[in-house]
C-alpha cells in the first residue's frame, strides 16, 4: 500500500469527524466565537454542536467559557494552543496523502 | 480548487461588514473632517473651529471601538453571533496593510505629479496640485472600495469608490480647492453613511435578534 495513504490511518479521529472538523476549522481561523457565530456557519443544531463541542473540550482541543452580554449567557470557544497545533498537523497530514 | 480555509477566513473577515457599522463609522469621520476643512476656509473662526474639530476628531478615534463594541453588544451579536478575528494577525495584516496602502499612495501621488508634468496641464506649482488633491483622494478611495468588492465580494463599496472617484474629478475641476476639497470629503463621508445605514436597516430587518442563549 502506497506510504502516503497510509498517513489517512494516522489522522487525528477527534478533529477527522466532519463536524468536529467543521468546528476547529471555524475555530482555527479566529481568536474566539460563541456559540451562535458557530451555529450559523456550521448549519448544526443545537444539541449537536454541544454535544461535538464537548468532545473537543474533553479532548483538550477547545476552551469553553460561559459569560453574560447583559442579561443574556454567551458561551465563548476557542481552540486551545494544543487544538491549534493538532489541526496544522492534521491539515499537513490530509495535504500529504492526498495532494 | 478553491481553498475552502481561505474562503471560511474571507467569510469570517466579512462579518465586520455585514451590520454596516464599519461604513456609518467611517461616514462620521469624513463628515467630521469635511468639517475641519470648511471651519479652515472661514479664517474668522479659524483657530476655535480648528481646534473644536481636532478635539472632536480624536475623541471620536479614541472612543470609536468602544462605541462600536457596545453597539455590536446591542445590534450584531444577539443576530450573527461574536466572533473575534486573531489578534496578532489582524495586527500583522494591519501593518502590512498601511504600508501598502501608503506605497500605493506615493505612487499614484508620484504618477499624478509626473501625468500633470508632462501632460502640460500644469507647472509643478504647489497652488496648481492642490486643485487636484479631491481628485486624487477619489481615486484613493475608489482603490480601497474596490479592493473591498474584490475581497469581499460586497458591491456596495464598489458603487461609493466610482462615486468618489467622479465626485473627486467633478469637485476638482469645478471648485477652487479648499471648497472642493470640502465638498469632496461631504459627499464621501454621506455616501458612507448613506450606505452603512441602508445596510444596517436591511440586516435588521432581516436578520432576527436571538432571544437564547449564544
Amino acid at each position: 500500500m502506497n506510504s502516503r495513504l497510509r498517513q489517512i490511518g494516522d489522522l487525528d479521529r477527534v478533529i477527522h469527524e466532519p463536524a468536529r472538523l467543521m468546528i476547529v476549522a471555524m475555530l482555527y481561523l479566529v481568536k474566539e466565537t460563541d456559540f451562535l457565530y458557530l451555529q450559523g456557519q456550521t448549519d448544526l443544531t443545537k444539541g449537536n454542536l454541544s454535544s461535538h463541542l464537548g468532545k473537543l473540550e474533553e479532548a483538550g482541543y477547545v476552551e469553553i467559557e460561559k459569560t453574560y452580554r447583559g442579561k443574556i449567557p454567551m458561551t465563548v470557544c476557542r481552540l486551545t494552543n494544543k487544538g491549534r497545533a493538532s489541526f496544522k498537523a492534521y491539515e499537513a497530514a490530509l495535504r500529504g496523502a492526498l495532494f | 480548487m478553491p481553498d475552502p480555509l481561505f474562503e471560511a477566513r474571507i467569510r469570517a473577515q466579512r462579518y465586520w461588514f455585514r451590520d454596516g457599522l464599519e461604513e456609518i463609522t467611517l461616514g462620521i469621520i469624513f463628515l467630521l473632517m469635511g468639517g475641519w476643512t470648511l471651519a479652515q476656509s472661514k479664517e474668522a473662526w479659524f483657530v476655535p473651529g480648528t481646534l473644536i474639530y481636532m478635539l472632536l476628531l480624536l475623541a471620536f478615534a479614541i472612543f470609536v471601538p468602544r462605541i462600536k463594541t457596545a453597539l455590536r453588544e446591542r445590534i450584531t451579536y444577539p443576530r450573527s453571533g461574536y466572533v473575534d478575528q486573531d489578534g496578532g494577525s489582524w495586527l500583522k495584516g494591519r501593518l502590512a496593510r498601511a504600508l501598502l496602502v501608503a506605497t500605493l499612495g506615493l505612487v499614484v501621488t508620484g504618477a499624478a505629479v509626473l501625468a500633470l508634468r508632462y501632460a502640460g496641464v500644469a507647472s509643478l506649482d504647489l497652488a496648481r496640485m492642490v486643485r487636484w488633491v479631491p481628485a486624487v483622494g477619489g481615486i484613493a478611495v475608489c482603490a480601497m472600495s474596490v479592493y473591498v468588492r474584490v475581497r469581499h465580494s460586497l458591491v456596495r463599496f464598489l458603487v461609493v469608490g466610482v462615486f468618489a472617484l467622479i465626485l473627486g474629478v467633478a469637485a476638482s475641476i469645478e471648485y477652487p480647492p479648499t471648497l472642493a476639497f470640502a465638498i469632496f470629503i461631504v459627499g464621501v463621508g454621506c455616501a458612507w453613511l448613506c450606505s452603512g445605514g441602508v445596510t444596517l436597516w436591511n440586516y435588521l430587518r432581516t436578520v432576527p435578534a436571538s432571544a437564547d442563549e449564544t
